[in-house]
């Protein structure tokens, strides 16, 4: 205790606490971390356990790389579906792209372009995807050219056929009246459209496969088929 | 009652061989289970002495240090091997003191041990008169035992950050620098609690002060 020279002091030194060694002491701590230690494998104390477990350095810095790991894992899983989706929504225009009964609303996005820049754009993306060389590529792009005109041709005959039928559909609807040889006449047209805008595709997609190693074939293939919407197309 | 001797010794203040502590320490840290009696044998005495002065309860002080014991062994894989353990002990046993009286405070109980009253004989257990010739007198012995009580109740009137302070530096005779550690401020800061706890025990003891003098 303290010896200064202020009254305070020996006054506080009235107070003593004397203390003798308890010789329960040493048994009640040993009986405390027992328990303790027995709480980690009681199945109601398993918060303790947790927090007892957590406590074990070794422990807790195997969960905090789990976490780490898991974490990194859900961001890449999530990363590849991401990708998937934009893969699948490129599939779907390029698809659009090249089928001219695609051409009006059946796939979100509205009417595809025909033009060079989103041809040049659609091939970029298989290039990359299936890994052309450039010649492959080369060869894949003269073929698309090619058809082009094609296919712009049956888009606009596709267009037509589709304003034609909206005029039936306000005639009966105005007149109340159908003229059925005409719209016979009409879905016959329609039909041969649609049996020649599908051959068209049919055929770009194989020669275009035609280029391709078998291993870009089968992804290639697996791609537009994924895409068409009424599975018409080779797989 | 307690021979000189053994009076002397319970009084005795917090070990200061550091070096000790750390061997205990790293034996502990490997698991041998006898360095944590060793670590007992070592330390109970000052922090029952602590813990008895904060909570003025011997049964709630001596819970409260196999808790504190109980929490190193639990920690001891934790703590480095330059830990100083007296700020390491304190600083636990400080914050379950201060938690424990918050809780008494919310849950009050009559302490058997803080009012010895007269038992129906006259005689009072916790200030039996020794029979010695040379013993004081019982206006001596009244006076101690008033002025005794005082003392205990103005310590126990500080608030927790005062009272750590006066009762490590008064009664443990630790360092500013040891308490600044276990109370998580400057050593400036310790002076200035220090100040103001002997401000504050000074004005609620200033009777017997004056008693003090006059003798």
């Amino acid at each position: 205790m303290s010896d200064s020279p202020d009254p305070l002091d020996p006054l506080l030194n009235r107070w003593e606490e004397p203390v003798n060694p308890s010789p329960h002491l040493s048994a009640e701590v040993w009986r405390r971390i027992a328990l303790g230690e027995s709480a980690v494998e009681l199945p109601g104390g398993y918060r303790a356990g947790i927090g007892a477990w957590f406590r074990r350095p070794k422990f807790a810095a195997w969960a905090v790389v789990g976490c780490a790991l898991a974490g990194l894992l859900l961001v890449e899983m999530r990363l590849m579906r991401r990708e998937r989706e934009h893969s699948a929504l490129l599939a779907r225009s390029y698809l659009q792209l090249i089928d001219p009964l695609l051409k009006d609303g059946v796939v979100a996005g509205g009417p595809p372009s025909l033009g060079p820049d989103a041809l040049e754009g659609e091939l970029t993306w298989i290039r990359s995807e299936l890994h052309l060389s450039d010649a492959q590529y080369a060869r894949i792009k003269e073929l698309h050219e090619a058809s082009s005109p094609r296919l712009r041709a049956l888009a606009a005959q596709v267009d037509r056929m589709r304003a034609e039928f909206v005029g039936f559909e306000n005639t009966r609807r105005t007149a109340d009246r159908i003229d059925f040889i005409e719209f016979a006449r009409f879905v016959e047209l329609r039909r041969d459209i649609d049996r020649q805008c599908l051959e068209s595709t049919r055929r770009l997609v194989l020669e275009a496969a035609g280029e391709m190693t078998p291993g870009q074939r089968e992804h290639y293939l697996g791609i537009v088929a994924a895409a068409d919407p009424w599975n018409r197309l080779p797989n | 009652m307690e021979s000189p001797a053994q009076l002397s010794a319970a009084l005795l203040p917090v070990p200061l061989d550091q070096a000790a502590d750390r061997t205990w320490l790293l034996a502990f840290q490997r698991d041998e289970s006898a360095a944590l009696n060793g670590l007992i044998e070592r330390w109970q005495r000052p922090l029952l002495s602590f813990a008895g002065r904060y909570l003025q309860n011997s049964a709630d002080a001596e819970d409260l240090v196999a808790e504190t014991f109980a929490r190193l062994y639990q920690h001891r894989h934790r703590l480095r091997a330059d830990t100083r353990l007296s700020a390491w002990l304190f600083t636990t046993l400080t914050n379950l003191c201060h938690n424990h009286h918050r809780w008494r405070s919310r849950h009050p109980t009559i302490s058997l041990e803080a009012v010895p009253g007269p038992d129906p004989t006259g005689s009072s257990p916790g200030l039996a008169l020794p029979l010695a010739d040379r013993a004081p007198g019982p206006d001596a012995t009244l006076e101690h035992d008033e002025s005794l009580a005082a003392v205990r109740s103005a310590v126990n009137a500080l608030p927790h950050d005062l009272k750590v302070t006066v009762l490590l530096h008064h009664y443990e005779r630790l360092s500013y620098h040891e308490i600044a550690v276990i109370a998580g401020c400057s050593e400036r800061g310790v002076e200035t609690r220090l100040a103001r706890a002997r401000q504050q025990l000074r004005k609620g003891l200033r009777g017997y002060l004056r008693e003090s003098k006059r003798d």
